[in-house]
């Protein structure tokens, strides 16, 4: 089997994406096991992976620049070097073995994208806060922080086309599907439900499934009974030596999205890699 | 019958040189008991020129007359502390980790932990520029030594006074075979903790 995750970063003014897609590799080289561990970097500037005192986590470094931000990510499938993909946001931290996941996605799918995510008290997520352009519009709700595809399937290659189409005209799109709540920006998401409705393909790619299970760190659809800028504000982030974080008194074991890119101190980058250092 | 203007070179100089002072008025204890510019307290007998930031803060409600008091030997102005400089609303704030120098920009901390891990003590001593302040009532400074990154795993706590590590430093034992972390309630604005 031919599989990896795949992370597309750019340069960016305010926020270092590489140090966080950095993170995210060193977490999967913690704690997949071979054959799952493989990481592909895209990145606009591939000379900085140099500087990183592990880089070897990135089993493939690709460069390419023709988008900015999470507009790359409508490319996963061009991009991709692997048969099998799962293409993560680079927000992103793994804390156990994930691999029977995938091992379900590769038997049986050809392209599949998460539909929920978690609270870090592992509460799932109602509150449509931040996606009132999708349960407006009717969209699906999906979440591109975790899609899984085999590469130059029928399904994945018609998907994504659309996605990249949609990405490319907005506004149209925007006029004829989302005319009861316009969203400002037309992101990932919103291009990939878009896909997924226009398609009619959404029971097919993102059908119920107990996972992944993703824990998303927006602080408006924590539950809380207050409103919050930060989670971090209310809960603390607290990553020990063996690799094993805890959200407040939360032991969290599923994949985290930390969403404040910040909480990737340098301290947090040392741990990851001394765990790196004495398995491998 | 038309007013003589005075010269207008000499209104700018009478301006430019017309300084206002400011003076606290203070009785036998040392206690405050009223501020203003000199000419409206050079009555009193008992007065001090004071800095106008201070001056200013108390006039405009931003600081407490009672927040100061005049040393009546040295009749110099001390402000008084017994809350905290820093507000406790988030949680960085009521349980705030104490950062180790190694990974802190912090150059000069209000309060400083020293780890001497050849003799298992925690040393904590506090910036100069907050000694010179007299610390009353009965606010605690207290530590949590934690599980390395893990304030939920409580190994010891070490509690004192503010104004106990104004005067002179404080030392206290740790187990300090495995690593650990020191999380506080943050009533300053920077801590950082030192391997010696």
């Amino acid at each position: 089997m031919n599989f990896g995750y795949l992370i597309i970063v750019s340069t960016h003014a305010d926020i270092d994406y590489l140090k966080c897609a950095y993170a995210a590799a060193l977490s999967i080289k913690n704690t997949q096991k071979p054959g799952y561990d493989q990481v592909a970097l895209v990145i606009d500037n591939p000379t900085v992976v140099k500087n990183l005192k592990s880089p070897w986590v990135f089993d493939y470094v690709i460069e390419w620049n023709k988008e900015k931000h999470w507009d790359g990510r409508s490319w996963m499938d061009k991009l991709s070097p692997f048969t099998n993909t799962v293409c993560i946001d680079a927000d992103m931290i793994f804390l156990r073995d994930y691999s029977h996941w995938i091992d379900y996605f590769v038997e049986n799918k050809d392209l599949y994208i998460s539909n929920k995510s978690f609270t870090y008290r592992g509460e799932e997520i109602s509150s449509d806060f931040y996606r009132k352009a999708f349960t407006k519009n009717n969209i699906p709700n999906l979440y591109s922080m975790f899609t899984f595809f085999k590469k130059n399937t029928e399904i994945a290659t018609e998907f994504f086309t659309l996605g990249r189409y949609i990405l490319k005209n907005p506004t149209e799109f925007k006029n004829l599907y989302m005319v009861d709540h316009k969203p400002k920006v037309l992101g990932t998401d919103e291009a990939f439900g878009l896909a997924a409705k226009i398609l009619d393909i959404t029971d097919e790619i993102s059908h119920n499934l107990d996972f992944p299970k993703v824990v998303h760190m927006k602080p408006m659809v924590q539950n809380w009974p207050w409103s919050a800028e930060k989670v971090t504000e209310h809960a603390g982030f607290y990553l020990n030596k063996d690799g094993n974080l805890k959200i407040g008194n939360y032991q969290q074991t599923d994949i985290v999205h930390y969403v404040e890119k910040d909480l990737i101190t340098d301290e947090v980058i040392s741990l990851l890699e001394e765990i790196a250092w004495n398995k491998n | 019958m038309e007013q003589e203007l005075m010269d207008f070179d000499e209104w700018i100089e009478l301006q430019q040189t017309n300084v206002i002072e400011y003076h606290v008025v203070y009785n036998a204890e040392g206690e405050v008991t009223s501020v203003g510019p000199s000419t409206s307290v050079q009555h009193h007998a008992t007065t001090i020129k004071i800095d106008d930031d201070v001056a200013l803060a108390i006039l405009d409600g931003r600081e407490n007359l009672f927040s100061y008091r005049v040393d009546v030997i040295t009749k110099t102005l001390i402000r008084l502390n017994n809350f905290a400089t820093h507000t406790l609303t988030k949680i960085d704030d009521v349980l705030h980790r104490v950062i180790d120098r190694k990974w802190s920009k912090i150059s000069s901390p209000d309060i400083l932990i020293q780890h001497d891990v050849t003799t298992s003590k925690l040393i904590f001593s506090m910036d100069n520029k907050y000694k010179k302040n007299i610390w009353e009532g009965d606010t605690e400074m207290n530590f949590l030594i934690t599980d390395y990154n893990d304030p939920n795993i409580l190994l010891q706590l070490i509690t004192f006074k503010v104004g106990d590590i104004a005067s002179s430093d404080k030392i206290f034992s740790v187990d300090s075979s495995n690593q650990f972390s020191v999380y506080t309630r943050r009533l300053f604005d920077q801590y950082v903790i030192d391997t010696l």
